[in-house]
């Protein structure tokens, strides 16, 4: 009975019952929506350049990083290639040969990054088909031909089946020179990396650069990106350390992680804000109801009602009203940051501009991590029944004689 | 055997550190199957005596004894379980919990007393054919008149067979019809099953029943007299 007689006092008064649900879902609502968009931003921060282009975790010649010149690129080694493959949550290595050069058309010039893929297996990193808005992508490893990020080529006025000339150094001083075709034009995500940036089939870039059977990396795809560690940890005892280095997207870019660690400090900070103002507005109504049933409880009391009882009764009440508050906000919640997922935020002006300055596309991501959801759910959940402990402690101290006089 | 012993009881109540006297050095008996009234104006302090009585407040002097047991030395906590057990109130306002049913507030005594099942059944289903209200077994408070309510209260303090029953006005919120009947019903079980009844009021229609009235002038008892 006691089950029974705390759901229905839960709605003896609905308005405040309503108030108060409505206060739990709007915590879970906002929390799980602010902690999606900032993790969504993170993400995709990471993703822009460690997911989508660098991949998560590189493996070089030993020097490289500091250093980042073919003269310090690898031999291309089948041992090597089995320990990454057999490292727990790779899903693939990805070769690549890497340097720069100076690209021409006409009078225009630039320097470009020429990237040197294998590419079927690229399609687990930068995937470059999806990109591509005009041409085709490559047919085989070794053809004579070059696809531009879009930005390049609108620069050097190029189209598919148009020239362009590579002129720059190649292994040990050698010098790299040659013409291709333009296969593809794609659009990448990444203002920066979208106005300097040529893929060529990995053999055709070997050759162009004089490094034949020699890569600058193999960059890593992984399953799982919360299993980076346990892959890092894996290469790392299980590689020739003295000649490889091993290296994730934090040590690659360190600037984008203490970006990614400041985010996540400012939004802790909001997030707290957040939780004190939703505990308020929770606390308003429990205040409220503690109040409005002072007399009620002395009642009970007085019968012969002892306070544990009460205080149970009052508990079960309070946290039917956290659960269904969670349970409400858990799934509207998803349904909200599963829209956001699907269509993201587009920015514009100003906004867009600073975005893309920082290299990012100028979009606002929302991530939908289970992870955040039940960890959101929880925290409020954990917050209300907490603030239900006010009314706990007043009916142990519960008087009745006092209680029914409303002192 | 006297049920209810009060023994030179005070009770000092404090306004702003200024000792404000409800009841002074009041002795009373109680024998079992009295039907009582406790009268006098607002402020004489009959409620507090009331209160006293039925373990809700402490004296600051003296002492209540019932059934042998000196309730005033009790904790809290064990007050509330005695109460349980050995009393029944019927309050002015009638105080039935509003979200349960008349079977359900009567019921809910027994259910604190952990009394099985098929007890319980049994019980609320005899007890509320004696108010009357048999055919208002699964009707909430807010759907009854305030006459009904008040016959559930009076079912709902027998439901633990307490020892006696404290009213507080009981009558005071009932017209005339609802009162009599009331009573009647209080005066039937009195008769019948020998429940002893204490009430506070000043109600005549009450106090033309009562077997005893006691009356109470600034906190003293100034007469007490058994009437037929």
């Amino acid at each position: 009975m006691y089950l029974k007689l705390a759901w229905l006092n839960l709605w003896r008064n609905k308005r405040r019952t309503i108030i108060a649900i409505t206060s739990v879902f709007y915590a879970v609502v906002l929390s799980v929506f602010m902690t999606s968009l900032q993790m969504g931003t993170m993400n995709q921060m990471v993703a822009n350049v460690a997911g989508a282009y660098s991949g998560y975790i590189q493996v070089h010649q030993k020097g490289y990083w500091d250093d980042q010149s073919l003269d310090n690129s690898m031999v291309t080694n089948d041992a090597l290639a089995n320990t990454i493959k057999q490292a727990p949550d790779v899903d693939e290595s990805v070769p690549r040969l890497q340097s720069f050069a100076l690209a021409s058309s006409g009078n225009a010039t630039k320097g470009v990054m020429i990237t040197g893929i294998d590419p079927i297996k690229e399609r687990k990193l930068v995937n470059l088909e999806p990109k591509i808005i005009r041409g085709k992508y490559f047919g085989s490893d070794s053809e004579q031909s070059v696809i531009l990020a879009s930005g390049l080529a609108d620069y050097l006025k190029l189209k598919i089946n148009d020239t362009i000339v590579f002129l720059g150094q190649g292994y040990h001083g050698s010098s790299a020179a040659g013409k291709y075709s333009i296969k593809g034009i794609i659009k990448l995500v990444s203002p920066d990396l979208n106005k300097s940036m040529a893929f060529m089939p990995l053999k055709t870039a070997q050759a162009l650069f004089s490094t034949p059977a020699m890569l600058s990396s193999y960059a890593i795809v992984i399953k799982d990106v919360d299993g980076i560690d346990r892959t890092l940890a894996y290469l790392k005892k299980n590689m020739d350390t003295s000649k490889y280095e091993v290296m994730d997207w934090k040590q690659m870019s360190p600037e984008l992680d203490q970006a990614v660690k400041g985010k996540m400090a400012s939004g802790s900070i909001i997030e707290g804000v957040l939780y004190m103002i939703v505990a308020f507005g929770i606390f308003g109504t429990i205040l409220m109801m503690t109040t409005e049933r002072t007399y009620e409880f002395g009642v009970l009391v007085a019968i012969g009602m002892n306070r544990r009882r009460l205080a149970l009764v009052t508990a079960l009440e309070s946290l039917f009203m956290s659960f269904l508050g969670v349970l409400i906000g858990y799934v509207a919640s998803m349904a909200l940051v599963l829209y956001f997922v699907h269509y993201p935020i587009h920015m514009t002006g100003a906004l867009a501009k600073s975005y893309e300055q920082f290299g990012l596309a100028p979009y606002i991501y929302t991530a939908f991590q289970f992870s955040i959801f039940y960890n959101q759910a929880i925290i409020v959940f954990v917050i209300s029944v907490l603030i239900c402990l006010y009314p706990l402690s007043k009916i142990l101290k519960l008087k009745p004689v006092e209680a029914m006089h409303g002192e | 055997m006297n049920v209810i012993d009060i023994n030179n009881v005070s009770k000092v109540y404090h306004d702003n550190a200024i000792p404000v006297p409800a009841v002074t050095d009041v002795t009373l008996h109680f024998t079992e199957g009295e039907f009582a009234a406790l009268v006098g104006p607002s402020g004489s302090g009959k409620t507090t005596l009331l209160n006293i009585i039925g373990g809700l407040d402490k004296p600051t002097k003296g002492e209540v004894i019932i059934e042998g047991q000196n309730v005033t030395s009790l904790s809290d906590s064990k007050m509330i379980d005695f109460r349980l057990q050995n009393i029944g109130f019927v309050f002015q306002a009638y105080n039935l919990i509003p979200v349960l049913t008349a079977r359900e507030n009567v019921e809910f005594i027994m259910l604190l007393q952990k009394r099985p099942k098929a007890e319980r059944e049994k019980r609320v289903a005899e007890l509320l054919k004696e108010v009357g209200l048999q055919d208002k077994m699964d009707t909430r408070p807010n759907e009854m008149s305030g006459g009904q309510q008040q016959r559930v209260a009076v079912a709902r303090a027998l439901a633990s067979k307490p020892k006696f029953i404290l009213a507080d006005e009981p009558t005071a919120n009932l017209d005339s019809k609802s009162a009599a009947n009331l009573l009647d019903i209080m005066s039937e079980m009195n008769k019948n099953e020998n429940i002893t009844f204490i009430f506070s009021t000043h109600d005549s229609r009450v106090i033309e029943r009562a077997h005893r009235v006691i009356t109470l002038t600034d906190g003293v008892v100034s007469s007490d007299v058994l009437q037929k």
